[in-house]
C-alpha cells in the first residue's frame, strides 16, 4: 500500500469519526469511559482511546453534545455525554449528506 | 480504590500537562481533556486489579490509551510554529498555556480586577477602619473584638488563595478550601447585610463623588466569593471531582456567629428605646429587667455618651446629626443606672485599645456639652490630673483642720480646650475657705459671693469669653463641685488650690479624727504617674499613722507620704489624734463683724433622740439599696445587728423595683431581724428609686417620737422619682417626724443628698472607717450604748467670755458655716450670703470664683479677696498684726517723704 492510501485513510477516518460519536450517543447517553471503549472497538477506525477525548471536548464546545456528572456507587463520579437538540439535528444532516455522497459516488462508478 | 504511588501520580500529571497545548490547539478545552484522560487512566488501572499503581503501570496504560501521550508533544507556539516542551517559558509556568504569560489582555484585566476588589479592597477597608475608624464613628463598629478582625481577614485571604490556586495549578481545589470559601461567604454576607441600609447611598456616592467603595466592600467581596466558588466548582467538574457537600454549613456558621455577636448590642439598643419610650412604669421596668438579663453594658455605655448603632433601625440614621447634645442623653443615663446600679461615669472607660468601647466612647465624646453646667457629666478625652499636693495643718485640742489641696490638670487633646470638673467630698462639716488659680504663674485669689452671682460670672467668662476662671460651688452634703476652664490643648495645664476648713470629728473627749477630702466624681483621668504628695502637721499626737504610707519621716504630729493613685479610694484612712481630756472652751475673735465678738467652742456629749423623755429610743427604720452597691451595706447591717444587745422597734426595707419589707421587730431584740433578713435577701441588681421605700420608712418611724430612718445606699447619679415628697417630710416634720440618716457606702454622685441636705431632719453619717465600723458606731450611739460627741460653738460680744490664749480664726469660720445653715433654714438668705462673703466660705448659698482680670471682676460686680485675709498653711496673720504692719509702712513712707521735702 502506498503512502497515498495511508493519507487517504486518515482523511476518511477524520471525516467520519465525529459522525460515529454522534450516532453512538443518538442511541442513548453514555458515560465517557464507556463511550471511548465502545468507539475504540469500531472495526476499521483504528482509534486510540486518547484521541477521542479531545474530539468529545470539541463537540461539547461546539454545542453538539452536553455533559452531566452523576455520582457512582462503584467509584468516582461519571461524566455522561448526550446529544443536544442541535447535535441531533446536525447528525441527521450529516447522515443525509453521507447517504447522498455514497449514492453519488456509486453513480459515478456506474456511469464509468 | 487501588492506591497510587506518588511517582505514578506525578508521571500521569506530567504526561497530561505537557500535552495541554496540543489539546487546546485541536480546539478542545485542555482542562477538560486532561481531566477526562486522567479519569480514563484511573478506571483502566482499577480494572487491572493491581495492588498498587506504579509509574510503570501508568506508562503501560498510557501506551494503550494513546502512545502519543508518552512522547514529547510538538506544541504549536503562539506564532503558529511548533514549540518544544523544554521551552523555558513553558517550564516556568506549571500551568502551561493557562499560565499568566499566555493570558489574553481581557482575562488579565479581569484577574487584576479580582485581585484589587477581592483582596486589596477588603484589606484596605479593614486597615482604614483599624486606623481611622470612620464606620465606628459614624455608622456601626465592624471590628469590636479581635475575633471580628480575624473573621474579616479570612475573606481576602480566601480570595487570594483561591485565585493563586486556580492560576498556578490545574488540580481541583482542596476540600478544606471549599469549606473556607464558604465560611468567608457567610462573613461577607453578614457584613453586606449590616451595611445594606446604606448600600444604595454608597452606590450613589460612587457615581456622583467617586466615594463609597468602603461601605460596599463586603458586598463586593461576597459577589467575588460567589464567583470564586463557581470557578472552583467548574474546576472540580472538569476534573470529575465532586464539590464537597454541605459546605453551606460553614457559611451559615460564620453568619450566625456574627449575628450572635451582634445580637446583644441589637437587643440592647432596641430594649433601651422601649425603656425610654415606655408610657407606664411597669413597661419601663419590664424593659429594664430585660436589659439586666440580656443587655450589653458596653452598648449602654456607648449610648450614654452618644447614640450609635442605629443602622438596623433606621436607614437614614447615618445621615442624621447625632453629634450635638442628645435629646435623650439624660434618659439613657437614667436607664443605665437602673440596669447597672452605677453612674455611667463611675469608671473611666478603658483607653489605649484600638477597638472596643474605650476608644469609641472617647471619639464620641470629643465634644463636651456640659461646659459651665452644674454636673460632672461624662469623661472627656485628653484631660488628666497630673499633680496632687495636700498640705494639712490641724489642732486636735482646738478641733479644727485646714487642708490646702493643689490640683494641676493637663490637656493632651490636639485641638479642644477642656473644662475639668470634679465633685469633692469634704471632711464632715467642712467648707471651702480659699480658692486660688495660677494665672501666668501668679496666684489669683477668688471672689466669694452669692451662688448665682459667681456661677453667672463663671459662665460669662468661661463659656462666652473662653478665658481663665475657676468656680467652686456646693454640690450636696459636705460636697463641692470644682470646675475650671479652659485647660488648653496640646499639653496645656491649669493649676488650682482649694483651702478647706473642717472640724475634727470628736470621737470622745480625748480623741478626734481627721477625715481627708476625696474626689468622688470626675470627668478626667488620673495620670499613671500621679502621686498624692501629702504633708500633715498636727500639734498633737497622731494615734494610728498608716503603716502603708511609706513615710519619708515620722515624728509625733508630722506625716509625709507619697501615695500612688493606684492605691485607690482607701489610700487615705481616717487619722485619729489625741487631744486634752477636759472639754476646754476655746475662743477666737470674730473681728470682721461689727461689733467685734468672740466665738467660743467647746466639746459636749451629743443628745440622743429619746421618746418623750423616756429611756427608750424611737423607732429605727433601715432602708437598704437593692442594687450592687447595697450588698456591703446589707452585710454590715446583718453583722451590726448580730452584735447588738439593743431592743426596740425595727423595720428593714429593701428598695428594689418598688420596695419590700425584709424584717420587722416589735419591741424585741434587734438581732432577731438577722434571721429574717437572711430569708429575704435581695438580688442586689440594678439601680432603684429609693423614694417609695423612704416614704414608707419615714411614715412608720415618725409614728413615734424620736424615730430614725437609716438609708444605706451607693451612688445616686440620677433621681428616678420626685424628691420633693421627702424634702417636704424632712422640712415640715421638724419636731415630730423622723430624722433621715444618710449612709453612702461607696463614693459617687448623690443627687438626692443635694436636694435634702439643707433640711433640718437630714443628717449625713460621717464616713470614718469601713461601712461596718461606721454602722456599728451609729447603732451604739442610737441605742445609747456609747456616747456621741460634738462641737458646740457660740458667739458672744461679752468680754467675759475671753480667757486664756486665742485660738485660730478657723474656729470663727466653722461657727460662720453653722450660722449660715441656721440663717438659711430661717430663710435669711441675704444675711447668710453676707456672712459667707465676710468669712470667705463656699456654702449652699455662696460660691467662689476666680476670674482672670480686674475688668472681669468689675463686669461681674465681684471683688476678689485680699490675699492677706485668706487662711494659709503657715499661721495666718491676725488683723491687729496686719494693721500694725500697715501703720508701720505708712510711717516709713511719711518719714521718707518728710526727708525728701526737707532736702
Amino acid at each position: 500500500m502506498s503512502d497515498f492510501f495511508d493519507n487517504w485513510v486518515v482523511q476518511v477516518r477524520k471525516g467520519v469519526i465525529e459522525l460515529c460519536i454522534l450516532r453512538t450517543l443518538a442511541v442513548r447517553e453514555r458515560y465517557g469511559y464507556e463511550l471511548v471503549k465502545e468507539l475504540s472497538q469500531v472495526p476499521g477506525m483504528g482509534l486510540t482511546e486518547g484521541t477521542l477525548y479531545p474530539l468529545m471536548s470539541r463537540l461539547r464546545l461546539a454545542g453538539l453534545v452536553t455533559t452531566r456528572l452523576e455520582e457512582s456507587a462503584s467509584g468516582p463520579a461519571r461524566k455522561y455525554y448526550s446529544l443536544t437538540p442541535e447535535g441531533l439535528h446536525t447528525l441527521k444532516t450529516m447522515n443525509v449528506f453521507l447517504e447522498t455522497l455514497q449514492r453519488s459516488t456509486q453513480q459515478v462508478g456506474d456511469r464509468s | 480504590m487501588t492506591p497510587w504511588t506518588p511517582a505514578a501520580r506525578a508521571a500521569l500529571q506530567q504526561s497530561l500537562d505537557r500535552h495541554r497545548a496540543r489539546f487546546a490547539a485541536d480546539g478542545a478545552e485542555a482542562d477538560e481533556v486532561v481531566a477526562d484522560l486522567r479519569d480514563h487512566v484511573e478506571r483502566e488501572a482499577a480494572a487491572l486489579n493491581l495492588l498498587v499503581v506504579t509509574e510503570g503501570d501508568v506508562r503501560r496504560i498510557l501506551a494503550q490509551v494513546d502512545p502519543m501521550l508518552l512522547e514529547a508533544p510538538a506544541t504549536p507556539s503562539p506564532a503558529g510554529r511548533p514549540r518544544s516542551h523544554a521551552d523555558p517559558t513553558e517550564s516556568a509556568a506549571p500551568g502551561g498555556e493557562s499560565g499568566l504569560r499566555a493570558r489574553s489582555k481581557r482575562s488579565m484585566a479581569w484577574l487584576v480586577t479580582r485581585i484589587v476588589l477581592g483582596v486589596l479592597l477588603p484589606l484596605g477597608t479593614l486597615l482604614l477602619e483599624w486606623v481611622e475608624r470612620p464606620s465606628a464613628s459614624e455608622l456601626i463598629d465592624p471590628i469590636p473584638t479581635p475575633l471580628h478582625i480575624a473573621l474579616i481577614l479570612l475573606v481576602p485571604f480566601t480570595q487570594a488563595l483561591g485565585i493563586w490556586w486556580l492560576e498556578r495549578s490545574s488540580r481541583p481545589l482542596p476540600r478544606g478550601f471549599a469549606w473556607m470559601l464558604s465560611a468567608s461567604l457567610g462573613i461577607s454576607a453578614a457584613y453586606s447585610l449590616a451595611y445594606l441600609p446604606i448600600t444604595h447611598f454608597a452606590a450613589v456616592g460612587i457615581l456622583v463623588y467617586g466615594l463609597g467603595l468602603v461601605p460596599l466592600a463586603p458586598l463586593i467581596s461576597w459577589i467575588l466569593g460567589l464567583h470564586l466558588r463557581w470557578l472552583g466548582r467548574c474546576r472540580h467538574r472538569e476534573q470529575r471531582v465532586a464539590w464537597p457537600r454541605h459546605t453551606w454549613i460553614a457559611a451559615a456558621g460564620t453568619f450566625l456567629l456574627l449575628a450572635a455577636l451582634a445580637l446583644p448590642g441589637l437587643h440592647t439598643t432596641r430594649t433601651l428605646r422601649q425603656a425610654m419610650s415606655a408610657e407606664t412604669t411597669a413597661e419601663r421596668q419590664a424593659a429594664v429587667r430585660r436589659l439586666r438579663a440580656w443587655g450589653d453594658h458596653d452598648t449602654l455605655l456607648r449610648a450614654c455618651y452618644g447614640t450609635r448603632h442605629r443602622m438596623w433601625d433606621n436607614p437614614l440614621a447615618p445621615f442624621e446629626n447625632r453629634k450635638g447634645p442628645g435629646v435623650d442623653g439624660e434618659q439613657v443615663r437614667s436607664v443605665y443606672f437602673q440596669v447597672t446600679g452605677r453612674a455611667f461615669n463611675e469608671v473611666r472607660p478603658k483607653l489605649g485599645s484600638m477597638r472596643g468601647v474605650g476608644r469609641e466612647v472617647f471619639q464620641d465624646f470629643e465634644w463636651d456639652p456640659s461646659i459651665g453646667g452644674d454636673s460632672v457629666a461624662g469623661h472627656v478625652s485628653g484631660l488628666s490630673l497630673q499633680s496632687s499636693r495636700l498640705d494639712v495643718v490641724s489642732n486636735a485640742d482646738d478641733g479644727w483642720g485646714y487642708t490646702e489641696w493643689i490640683l494641676e490638670f493637663r490637656n493632651d487633646h490636639e485641638s479642644r480646650q477642656r473644662e475639668a470638673r470634679a465633685e469633692i467630698r469634704l471632711p464632715p462639716g467642712g467648707a471651702v475657705s480659699r480658692l486660688t488659680l495660677w494665672v501666668y504663674g501668679e496666684e489669683r485669689e477668688a471672689a466669694f459671693a452669692g451662688r448665682g452671682e459667681v456661677r453667672a460670672a463663671y459662665q460669662q467668662v468661661a463659656v462666652a469669653q473662653r478665658r481663665d476662671p475657676v468656680l467652686v460651688t456646693t454640690s450636696g452634703p459636705d460636697r463641692v463641685l470644682v470646675q475650671c476652664f479652659p485647660v488648653p490643648p496640646k499639653g496645656g495645664s491649669m493649676k488650682v488650690r482649694l483651702g478647706i476648713t473642717a472640724p475634727l470629728m470628736p470621737l470622745g473627749p480625748q480623741e478626734v479624727a481627721f477625715v481627708w477630702p476625696r474626689i468622688v466624681e470626675r470627668n478626667f483621668a488620673f495620670a499613671e504617674s500621679l502621686r498624692h504628695h501629702v504633708w500633715l502637721e498636727s500639734q498633737q499626737k497622731i494615734l494610728d499613722p498608716p503603716a502603708a504610707w511609706g513615710w519619708s519621716s515620722q515624728q509625733t504630729g508630722r506625716l509625709t507620704a507619697q501615695i500612688p493613685v493606684a492605691w485607690g479610694p482607701h489610700a487615705f484612712p481616717t487619722l485619729r489624734m489625741q487631744r486634752k481630756g477636759d472639754p476646754v472652751s476655746l475662743w477666737a475673735w470674730d473681728d470682721r463683724s461689727q461689733p467685734r465678738a468672740a466665738v467660743r467652742q467647746s466639746i459636749e456629749a451629743r443628745a440622743v433622740p429619746r421618746s418623750g423623755g423616756s429611756a427608750a429610743q424611737g423607732r429605727l427604720a433601715v432602708v437598704i439599696d437593692g442594687g450592687p452597691t447595697g450588698r456591703d451595706g446589707w452585710q454590715a447591717v446583718r453583722e451590726a445587728l448580730s452584735g447588738t444587745k439593743a431592743r426596740g422597734d425595727l423595720r428593714v426595707w429593701v428598695s428594689e423595683d418598688g420596695f419590700r419589707e425584709v424584717a420587722a421587730i416589735d419591741e424585741g431584740p434587734l438581732k432577731a431581724a438577722v434571721e429574717r433578713m437572711e430569708r429575704n435577701a435581695p438580688g442586689f441588681e440594678g439601680g432603684h428609686d429609693p423614694i417609695p421605700a423612704l416614704e414608707a420608712a419615714w411614715t412608720w418611724a415618725s409614728q413615734q417620737p424620736g424615730g430614725t430612718v437609716l438609708w444605706i445606699h451607693g451612688a445616686v447619679p440620677v433621681l428616678l422619682g420626685d424628691p420633693q415628697s421627702i424634702s417636704q417630710r424632712l422640712q415640715r416634720g421638724e419636731g415630730s417626724g423622723a430624722r433621715l440618716v444618710d449612709l453612702q457606702v461607696v463614693d459617687g454622685p448623690h443627687l438626692a443628698g443635694r436636694e435634702w441636705s439643707s433640711q433640718p431632719l437630714y443628717e449625713a453619717l460621717p464616713r470614718l472607717g469601713s461601712v461596718g465600723e461606721d454602722l456599728e458606731r451609729f447603732l451604739k450611739e442610737w441605742s445609747g450604748e456609747t456616747q456621741g460627741w460634738r462641737w458646740r460653738t457660740e458667739r458672744s460680744e461679752d468680754p467675759g467670755l475671753v480667757d486664756g490664749n486665742a485660738a485660730s480664726g478657723h474656729l470663727v469660720r466653722l461657727w460662720a458655716r453653722d450660722q449660715i445653715t441656721h440663717l438659711r433654714r430661717h430663710r435669711k438668705t441675704t444675711e447668710a450670703v453676707a456672712l459667707a462673703g465676710l468669712w470667705q466660705l463656699v456654702t449652699p448659698v455662696s460660691g467662689a470664683v476666680v476670674l482672670e482680670t480686674k475688668a472681669q471682676y468689675k463686669a461681674a460686680g465681684l471683688t476678689p479677696v485680699d490675699p492677706l485675709t485668706t487662711p494659709a498653711i503657715v499661721p495666718e496673720p491676725e488683723t491687729w498684726a496686719l494693721m500694725a504692719l500697715g501703720t508701720a509702712l505708712i510711717a516709713v513712707w511719711h518719714r521718707r517723704r518728710q526727708r525728701h521735702l526737707g532736702h
